[in-house]
C-alpha cells in the first residue's frame, strides 16, 4: 500500500443480494478509477460479529473508507455519481 | 399420532415474563409476553427507554441476562440516567446479566441504495447466546429504519425484525415514539397489530402539574388492567399505583389505645382503634395540630413510631407552636420517635407526594402516620388528585395495620365529613370535629365525636381547653 491509497472496508451479510451489489459496485468504480491504488477487504459480518460489533456495524451493506480520509455509506452503492463525489472522483479520470 | 385437541373453550394460559416494575405486573396481570413483542409507545420524555431500562435491570438482579439495544443513546449515557434513579449497571455488565448494546448509526453516513440490519441481528444473535439471554430491550429503532427514506422498505425491514425476534424466542419490549405523521397517523402504527402487547405512555398538564399516565392498549390472549393508571419516576424506579385494582385487604380494626389527650378516651369508649383512619376535622384556629402534636407525642411515649406529614407548616413554625401548647416535638423528632415530613402541596404531583410517602412508609414502618391535611392535598392538583392521593394513602396504611390521623380544614359552609368536595366518609373510621362557640363575651372550644366505628361513643359536644399542659377535656356533655 502506497500513502495516498484508497483502502476500504465493506461489510456484508453472506451472499445477500444487497451485498453481492454493494461488492460488484464498489469493484467497477475501483478497477475504472482507482486501478492499482486502492485495497479492499471485505468482512462477512454474518462470520464474523465481532469484527461488526467492535467496528460498530449495524447495517449490511455498510462500506467504510479508511483512508485517506474517513468516510460511510450505507447501500448498495448503487448511486455512483454520490460515490464518486465523496471519493473526491468526479469529473475527468484524471489517474489513469 | 396427532395431539389430541385441547377440549372447547379452552384458553391455554400465556406464560408471562415479570418486568418486576412495582405496579405494572399487577396491570399485565403477571408481565409480558414471553417469546413475543411488546410495544411501548409515546411521546418525548414520557420514560419509554426508562420502562425497558428497569425491566432489563430488575431482571437481571433476579437472574435472568438481558440485553439492551440503543440506537440512540451511548452506554455512558444509559450508565448516567440509571445512576439518577440510583441504579447501578456496572456491576450487572460486569456479571453479565446486561449488555448495553449501542447500535447506533452514523448520521453522517451517505447512503445510496438499499440495506439491511442483517449486521445487528448478527452481533445480537452471537451476544444472546454467549450470555444465554431471552430479554431484549430494542430503543429508538425508528432512527436507523428512518434512514432507509423509504416507507415500504422501512416496514418489510421491521416485518422481518419482528419475526426474527419471533423465532428466536425472545422476550422483547420495543421503544417506539409516538410521532404523528403528515396522515395522522402515528408512525409503525402497522405494529400494533403484528405485536401481541401495546403500552401507551403519556405526559400531560393537569392543573399546571405534570401527571405520567400509562395505559395497555391490547394485550392479545390475556386479560389486562385497561384504565389508565398514573405513574411516577423517582428514585428507586418507576411506580405505578392501579387504584382500581386495589383488593379490601384492609386489616380489621386492632385494639384501643388512648389518645393521649386527658379526658378524650372515655368519649371514644376507651380510646382509638389500632389500624383505624382518623379524621379531625374543624375551622382554622379549632386546634387540630395541638390535637395531632398530643397525639403524636403519646405515641413516642409508649415507644411507637409516627411519620408525621405536614403540608401545612414548616417544621421550626410547627415545633414552636407545639411548645408553646407544652408538646415536646423537637424532642420525640431527636429521640427518632417521630420522622416529620414537611413539603408544599404545590412542589410536586399528587403521585409523587404519595410515592415519597409510601417509599418512607416502607423505610421507617411506623405505628401512626399524621397527615396535615387533607384539605391542603387540594392544591396538589386537581380535587380529583387530591381524592385519589387520600383514598390510597388510606388504604395502603389500613392494608398495613397503620393508624392514619388525618385533619381537614372545614370553612363554615362544607361539610365536615367532606374532603374536596367528595365524600371519604365511609373509610374513615372515628370523626373528630371541633369547633369554635360564641358564649357570652368568649369562644369557647367544643369537641364531638361525630363517628366512632366498633365503640360507642358520646354523643354530644365538650367543651375543651387548649393550655401549656396542652389539651383539657372537659367530660360533662354541653
Amino acid at each position: 500500500m502506497m500513502p495516498g491509497d484508497y483502502q476500504f472496508r465493506l461489510f456484508v451479510a453472506g451472499g445477500e443480494a444487497n451485498s453481492r451489489l454493494a461488492e460488484q459496485n464498489l469493484r467497477a468504480i475501483c478497477n475504472e478509477r482507482l486501478s492499482g491504488c486502492h485495497h479492499i477487504e471485505v468482512v462477512d459480518v454474518l462470520q464474523d460479529f465481532e469484527a461488526a460489533l467492535e467496528a460498530r456495524i449495524m447495517v449490511a451493506p455498510t462500506l467504510l473508507m479508511v483512508a485517506p480520509w474517513p468516510a460511510t455509506f450505507y447501500g448498495t452503492l448503487s448511486n455512483q455519481a454520490k460515490l464518486l463525489a465523496v471519493l473526491a472522483l468526479e469529473g475527468d479520470d484524471h489517474r489513469s | 399420532m396427532a395431539e389430541p385437541l385441547p377440549p372447547p373453550n379452552f384458553l391455554p394460559g400465556r406464560r408471562k415474563c415479570p418486568t418486576r416494575i412495582e405496579g405494572l405486573d399487577q396491570i399485565l396481570e403477571g408481565g409480558l409476553p414471553v417469546g413475543r413483542t411488546t410495544l411501548i409507545t409515546g411521546g418525548p420524555g414520557t420514560g419509554k427507554s426508562l420502562f425497558g431500562l428497569e425491566f432489563l435491570i430488575r431482571n437481571a438482579l433476579a437472574g435472568e441476562a438481558g440485553i439492551f439495544v440503543s440506537f440512540e443513546e451511548q452506554a455512558s449515557a444509559l450508565r448516567d440516567n440509571a445512576a439518577t434513579l440510583g441504579w447501578a449497571l456496572t456491576p450487572l455488565e460486569q456479571s453479565g446479566k446486561l449488555f448495553l448494546f449501542e447500535a447506533s448509526v452514523n448520521p453522517k453516513a451517505v447512503v445510496t441504495g438499499e440495506f439491511g440490519l442483517q449486521a445487528f441481528l448478527s452481533i445480537l444473535a452471537r451476544k444472546l447466546k454467549v450470555m444465554n439471554a431471552h430479554l431484549v430491550v430494542i430503543d429508538a429503532i425508528d432512527l436507523v429504519l428512518t434512514l432507509m427514506n423509504d416507507p415500504v422498505h422501512e416496514r418489510n425491514e421491521l416485518l422481518a425484525l419482528q419475526q426474527w425476534l419471533t423465532e428466536n424466542d425472545l422476550t422483547v419490549l420495543m421503544t417506539v415514539k409516538a410521532q404523528y405523521t403528515a396522515e395522522q397517523t402515528r408512525q409503525y402504527q402497522f405494529l400494533d397489530y403484528l405485536v401481541d402487547c401495546v403500552i401507551c405512555l403519556d405526559n400531560r398538564l393537569i392543573g399546571q402539574l405534570s401527571t405520567r399516565r400509562l395505559h395497555v392498549a391490547k394485550y392479545r390472549g390475556s386479560g389486562f388492567g385497561s384504565n389508565e393508571y398514573p405513574f411516577v419516576i423517582a428514585p428507586p424506579g418507576i411506580t405505578l399505583l392501579p387504584i382500581s385494582m386495589l383488593e379490601l385487604s384492609h386489616q380489621p380494626l386492632g385494639a384501643k389505645f388512648p389518645s393521649g389527650v386527658a379526658g378524650l378516651d372515655p368519649l371514644l369508649g376507651g380510646g382509638f382503634r389500632r389500624a383505624s383512619s382518623i379524621l379531625v376535622t374543624g375551622c382554622t384556629g379549632a386546634g387540630k395540630t395541638i390535637l395531632s402534636g398530643t397525639f403524636a407525642q403519646a405515641a413516642g411515649t409508649r415507644g411507637e413510631k409516627v411519620l408525621y406529614v405536614s403540608f401545612e407548616e414548616s417544621a421550626a413554625a410547627l415545633s414552636s407552636s407545639m411548645t408553646s401548647c407544652g408538646i415536646d416535638l423537637s424532642s420525640a423528632i431527636a429521640a427518632g420517635s417521630v420522622y416529620l415530613l414537611t413539603s408544599m402541596p404545590e412542589s410536586m404531583g399528587a403521585e409523587q407526594h404519595l410515592v415519597r410517602i409510601l417509599a418512607l412508609l416502607r423505610a421507617l414502618q411506623p405505628h401512626f402516620l399524621i397527615l396535615e391535611s387533607a384539605s391542603a392535598c387540594q392544591r396538589m392538583g386537581t380535587p380529583q388528585a387530591a381524592f385519589e392521593f387520600l383514598v390510597r394513602l388510606i388504604n395502603r396504611c389500613k392494608e398495613a395495620g397503620i393508624t392514619i390521623l388525618l385533619t381537614n380544614q372545614t370553612s363554615g359552609f362544607r361539610q365536615t365529613h367532606e374532603i374536596s368536595g367528595i365524600g371519604i366518609s365511609s373509610i374513615i373510621d372515628t370523626i373528630l370535629v371541633l369547633r369554635l362557640v360564641e358564649q357570652g363575651d368568649e369562644m369557647r372550644r367544643q369537641l364531638l365525636v361525630m363517628k366512632a366505628r366498633g365503640s360507642h361513643h358520646s354523643p354530644c359536644y365538650h367543651h375543651f381547653l387548649i393550655t401549656d399542659r396542652g389539651i383539657v377535656l372537659d367530660q360533662e356533655c354541653h
